[in-house]
């Protein structure tokens, strides 16, 4: 994985600045955001605390919607086993197993053109050298994009940071299973988020798919099979 | 009848443009036209034109020549500046995020530009606005010595024409009757007035009819040069 | 198209079949053509503006592609925006292409008024609006006189001159629900004049918060001067009753009972002195009184504060040690915090505030309160000397002249207009000219409704079809802040003056006029235009920069767009009080028959069997009061309010996630969702302002939510004079409700 993306939830004011930022340079319906806010919550009051994540496509090192798709519309732009996950909408049927698949909940099948919607990483812009919209927009510099490698080395030294600031549950989420790294302080749980090391191998997966994509669509994400070819039968009648 | 429309839709409308639209000689030509039609349509139009010549009749006399009724003031404003009309854009109509300025205009402007044209400096309203698009319609027509424009008798060579009538039969395709005819039935879903159904009703069936008159020019054309 | 169909189909042929088939079968990913990534588009030019949402006036870079605002940047030489812009800099160009804007001049037709009803507009030139308004302005004040013409706008120059031409001392605004608290309390105690709007969070070590939630609110400078003084090791301690972003940012989140933020300031302030943790260079040198202000809290014990509060007196004294002992340490304000028009203290808490930030040696000085170093810009006055104004009256509808500290500044009026139009006090109002304000601004907004339905004549200026509009007679289109030129000066971060240029992003889209035109068109209808003779906005602007020795050619060659004054930063040695120091015990207050020093009060409407939860209200970070609920990019993020609560109380209630509830206070009522969380206190509902608008022509944000202004009592001069805060401020939160399922 060449890239990787550092989310820092103790910076992160939940502003949205990243939501807008991005919704406006990417064509899709109302209300189909690739990234999101949402206020998660732990312990009860007076004992409260809350963060902010910035939910989007975490760009899974071994992601369960690329190996899962029927069509094969999801794939990398470049790096083995790594890089960015996008969606080639020309090959997507919108059928939503990828959105059932996802431990983050994350693709959104949008409404209006039935094509599956999530982060690209700004691929596009990466190529050639730029940033993602998000990073270049957040007010208070919660997020960097970036070489992975540097990105690592800069989470891990702020965890130690927080860590030597008594901020004892602080660690970095994501080095071994996802393009996005995140600063938490607390339990991923209480952020919505899966423990880690939730992604199965690419062995795996391989071992998986040999049995069938679709019946671990179904297995999965209750995405019955009927479903799926119901979608396909319809778009091979619109392509005719 | 284009220059008609658009003018209709540009702005508020007085007894004037009305009576010079239907005065006898425009009548006799656009007849001659409509003629042409098959029955079913030509019925279609014809009844449209005699409602809206009733309703204009009956919406203007001597005294608001130049604005029309004050009825019909408030309606022109109720539909085309208050949100609760309609909005005469093709962006809001065609575009996902329902704003101005969206795809559909960067389209439509790109098709004028296609054409080596730009919309002029005076001109207010913006490229996608029904009556910008209705009036390059009309500019059209009118250079292709088609349908009204019975001045316009210069001789054209064949292939000329058969570019200006491509034009107009593309922007009809691809532009205004990709959402005219929506913008219609709002129109006549929502106006409390006669006058603006009937432009809305003549529109819509005037602009179906136009492109497969302009089809038909195309086949023969292309035949002829064959 | 065609092989994108051969792929699909052959993939659902190999998948239908497959079942049990081996991986191999499967079309390879590296034999599907892949369409190539999209190109970025071709930015075609960038003009450098600045942002109208908030005041911040943060300095931006709009990429313009092919004459469409593509993308908004911040200005990476701009002290306030620093290459950055917040959630509503980024989204502002949405409202720029929103289809419901105002597109031409209108009259109505329908003498009747009110929500629901059809105005009947019909459209006009801008020469009949001009003689319409004109002429009606005209009328009103010949038969009532010209006090009888109300302006009810921000103090824009054009117009303020306009008002002193027509002889009418009627500018209402809207600062007593605002900032009115602060902007009385540093007049009267440290500056003589205005109050200070720099923070200098990025420097701080501690900062200690009561209610103040900029950060929260994603106020741009606020939010990164936040974010980086924690970063660099800063302690934060937040006084709220919800657990906004600031608190839950905070290395400490205490919540507070609403409204007795000023009983900890005091007992903090008591503890500082009398342990004698003060900065003394700070007080010895700097301020004046402090002997008083130590005998007059001397009652103010923890224990005490303890009992008011709910918050714990071991709290209270660790905290007021750590702040007293870290430097730099802030008690920043800005608004409406607990120093704000938020309850009958607020101005006694913006006092102490005032005072605990001159015990540590933080006002005007790095890491703490900081006065902006404006740039000298040469007066409209003296760029266009006026001529001889009619006498006005002294007599105000705001009762200016009933305030002497704050009056002559002229920021009040909001919270008593309804009261005053309604009531003829003291005289009747017949007519009234609006610029981009609204209804749901002002406290207990039905009743402002009625009031306007009152007036003979109302001329509106502004962008969108809001409530206002819908109560107008003539509405004058103005162009969106992206589409006006001219120039802006660094107020809410200015370690050293500097300009901002704004520069159109292209042709307007609809026959407006700015500002500026407006007010000369109205002046000349009405036969007043030799006050403006050879007025312009341009050439105020340009002559303004001149006597800086610039001017507007320069400034639009700049490379960054901005005029800077890179004077090092000097500490303030002296302050405009009549001791030229920061007065502890303000004898300008005492003067003025105020309490010189800010005793204990307590706010005035508390928790009743009818009405048993306080009313808290706050700002979604995507949204600028009343004006953003109409843009489809911040709709997106932030589609609705609630009446946000905590569980257990919601429980008790009976009351669901996601139910309908009416939040009812003794003045209205108004329907919301519920929120249901942890991170408020139990006897609180929070609601966020903006929402509840009612005008049918703003698709987006019409019925959507409620407007929690509606619960706001609104106030007549005479009750605001009786209540003795030198502030007539507000009391914006200080409502109690109740809460039950609709």
């Amino acid at each position: 994985m060449k890239y990787a993306m550092l989310i820092d939830q103790t910076k992160c004011i939940g502003c949205g600045a990243c939501t807008v930022e991005c919704k406006g340079k990417y064509e899709a319906s109302f209300g189909v955001l690739r990234t999101r806010m949402i206020r998660y919550e732990s312990g009860s009051y007076p004992h409260v605390k809350a963060a902010f994540r910035k939910q989007a496509c975490m760009h899974c090192k071994v992601a369960a919607c690329e190996e899962i798709c029927p069509v094969k519309a999801i794939y990398r732009v470049e790096g083995e086993n790594g890089g960015m996950v996008v969606v080639d909408k020309e090959t997507c049927i919108g059928c939503g197993t990828c959105a059932s698949a996802c431990p983050f909940g994350v693709p959104q099948v949008d409404p209006g053109d039935k094509k599956m919607e999530k982060c690209s990483f700004c691929a596009h812009r990466v190529v050639n050298g730029s940033s993602t919209y998000c990073a270049e927009a957040c007010p208070v510099g919660a997020i960097a994009f970036g070489e992975r490698e540097a990105l690592l080395a800069q989470g891990e030294e702020r965890v130690k940071a927080l860590k030597s600031a008594g901020r004892s549950k602080a660690a970095l989420y994501g080095k071994d299973d996802t393009g996005v790294l995140l600063v938490i302080d607390g339990d991923p749980e209480s952020l919505g988020l899966v423990k880690e090391g939730f992604t199965l191998s690419a062995a795996g997966w391989e071992a998986i798919s040999s049995y069938g994509g679709l019946a671990v669509a179904a297995a999965l994400g209750g995405l019955g099979y009927r479903l799926i070819c119901d979608r396909l039968e319809e778009v091979k009648k619109e392509k005719e | 009848m284009y220059s008609f429309l658009s003018q209709v839709f540009r702005d508020e409308v007085g007894w004037q443009k009305v009576s010079d639209f239907f005065q006898e000689e425009n009548m006799t030509v656009l007849a001659s036209i409509i003629a042409q039609l098959p029955p079913e349509k030509a019925q279609l139009l014809n009844q449209c034109l005699s409602n809206l010549r009733e309703s204009a009749g009956r919406n203007f006399n001597g005294k608001e020549k130049e604005f029309g009724s004050l009825d019909l003031r408030k309606e022109f404003a109720y539909l085309f500046l208050t949100p609760q009309g309609v909005y005469p854009f093709e962006s809001v109509y065609l575009g996902k995020k329902k704003l101005l300025m969206d795809k559909p205009w960067e389209e439509v402007r790109a098709f004028y530009r296609s054409i080596g044209i730009e919309k002029d400096k005076s001109e207010i309203h913006l490229e996608d606005h029904i009556a910008v698009e209705l009036g390059f319609m009309a500019s059209f027509s009118y250079l292709s010595g088609d349908f009204l424009s019975y001045e316009g008798e210069e001789k054209i060579d064949e292939e000329e024409k058969e570019f200006l009538i491509q034009v107009q039969h593309d922007f009809l395709e691809q532009h205004l009757l990709k959402w005219a005819p929506g913008l219609c039935d709002d129109i006549m879903a929502k106006t409390r007035h006669p006058f603006y159904h009937g432009v809305a009703a003549l529109t819509r069936w005037f602009l179906a009819c136009d492109l497969s008159m302009l089809e038909e020019s195309l086949t023969m054309l292309t035949v002829k040069a064959d | 198209m065609a092989s994108g169909a051969a792929v699909a189909a052959g993939a659902a042929g190999n998948f239908l079949l497959s079942g049990c088939q081996p991986k191999e079968d499967k079309p390879a990913v590296d034999e599907k053509p892949r369409k190539p990534l999209p190109a970025e588009p071709e930015v075609t030019a960038s003009k450098f503006n600045v942002c109208n949402v908030c005041s911040a006036n943060c300095a931006m870079i709009c990429d313009i592609v092919d004459g469409k605002v593509w993308r908004i940047r911040g200005n990476p030489d701009d002290q306030v925006a620093r290459g950055r812009l917040c959630v509503k800099g980024y989204s502002s160009y949405k409202m720029l292409y929103d289809p419901d804007r105002i597109k031409f001049p209108m009259k109505r037709t329908n003498p009747e008024k009110g929500p629901g009803v059809d105005p009947g507009w019909v459209k006009i030139s801008w020469e009949e609006a001009f003689e319409l308004t004109g002429q009606k302005f005209n009328e009103a004040k010949e038969k009532y006189g010209p006090e009888s013409i109300v302006f009810f706008t921000r103090p824009h120059d054009f117009a303020v001159r306009l008002a002193k031409a027509i002889g009418t001392p009627n500018l209402v605004r809207h600062l007593d629900t605002c900032y009115t608290t602060h902007e009385a309390t540093w007049r009267a105690a440290v500056t003589g004049t205005g109050r200070p709007w720099m923070l200098d969070i990025y420097n701080a070590k501690y900062i200690l918060s009561f209610g103040w939630d900029q950060p929260a609110k994603g106020k741009n400078m606020s939010a990164q001067g936040y974010i980086h003084a924690l970063n660099n090791g800063a302690r934060a301690v937040v006084f709220n009753p919800v657990l906004t972003a600031t608190a839950a940012l905070a290395n400490e989140w205490i919540p507070i009972k609403p409204g007795t933020d000023l009983a900890v300031c005091l007992a903090m302030i008591r503890l500082i002195i009398n342990e004698e943790l003060y900065d003394k260079d700070f007080v010895e040198k700097y301020t004046t009184g402090l002997e008083e202000l130590k005998a007059a809290v001397q009652e103010y014990t923890p224990q005490w504060a303890e009992k008011i509060s709910e918050v714990p007196a071991a709290t209270i004294e660790r905290v007021a040690r750590e702040f007293a002992t870290t430097k730099p340490a802030i008690v920043p304000n800005h608004k409406r915090d607990a120093g704000g028009p938020l309850y009958f203290n607020g101005w006694r808490t913006s006092y102490a505030f005032i005072i605990l930030n001159a015990l540590v040696g933080s006002i005007d000085r790095e890491g703490g309160v900081v006065f902006q170093r404006r740039s000298k810009l040469k007066p409209f006055d003296e760029v266009f000397p006026p001529l001889e104004f009619p006498a006005a009256r002294k007599e105000t509808i705001m009762g200016k002249e009933k305030f002497p500290i704050i009056g002559p500044t002229g920021k009040l009026g909001f919270v008593t207009v309804s009261e005053a139009i309604l009531n003829e006090k003291p005289y009747p109002v017949k007519a009234m000219f609006v610029r981009k304000q609204n209804v749901l601004a002002v406290p207990d907004a039905p009743r402002f409704v009625e009031a306007l339905k009152k007036l003979d004549f109302v001329a509106v200026a502004d962008i969108l079809p809001t409530e206002i509009v819908q109560m107008a007679d003539v509405v004058f289109p103005e162009p969106h802040f992206l589409e006006t030129s001219g120039m802006t000066d660094r107020v809410y971060f200015a370690f050293y003056p500097q300009i901002a240029l704004k520069d159109p992003v292209g042709d307007p889209l609809y026959d407006t006029k700015g500002y500026g035109s407006i007010i000369i068109g109205i002046a000349k209808a009405m036969g007043l235009g030799q006050h403006f003779e050879g007025v312009s906005g341009t050439k105020l602007a340009d002559e303004q920069l001149k006597a800086l020795g610039s001017s507007m050619d320069e400034l639009k060659a700049s490379p960054n767009g901005l005029w800077s004054d890179q004077k090092p930063f000097k500490p303030r040695e002296e302050f405009g009080t009549p001791s030229k120091k920061i007065e502890l015990y303000s004898t300008v207050l005492k003067e003025h028959g105020y309490d010189p020093v800010p005793t204990w009060q307590p706010k005035r409407e508390l928790p009743s069997d009818t009405y048993p939860l306080y009313l808290i209200v706050t700002r979604h970070a995507a949204h600028r009061m009343s004006e953003s609920q109409n843009n489809e990019l911040v709709m997106q993020v932030a589609p609705e309010n609630f009446a946000t609560l905590n569980k257990a109380t919601a429980q008790q209630l009976g009351i669901k996630d996601g139910d309908e509830v009416m939040v009812e206070s003794r003045v209205n009522r108004i329907t919301l969702k519920a929120r249901l969380i942890e991170g408020i206190r139990p006897d609180c509902v929070c609601v966020e302002h903006g929402f509840g608008h009612w005008s049918k022509d703003l698709t987006l944000a019409f019925g959507v939510g409620g407007n929690e202004g509606d619960l706001v009592p609104g106030f007549s001069v005479e009750e605001l004079v009786a209540a003795k805060d030198p502030s007539a401020s507000g009391y914006m939160s200080d409502v109690c409700v109740k809460v039950y399922k609709a």
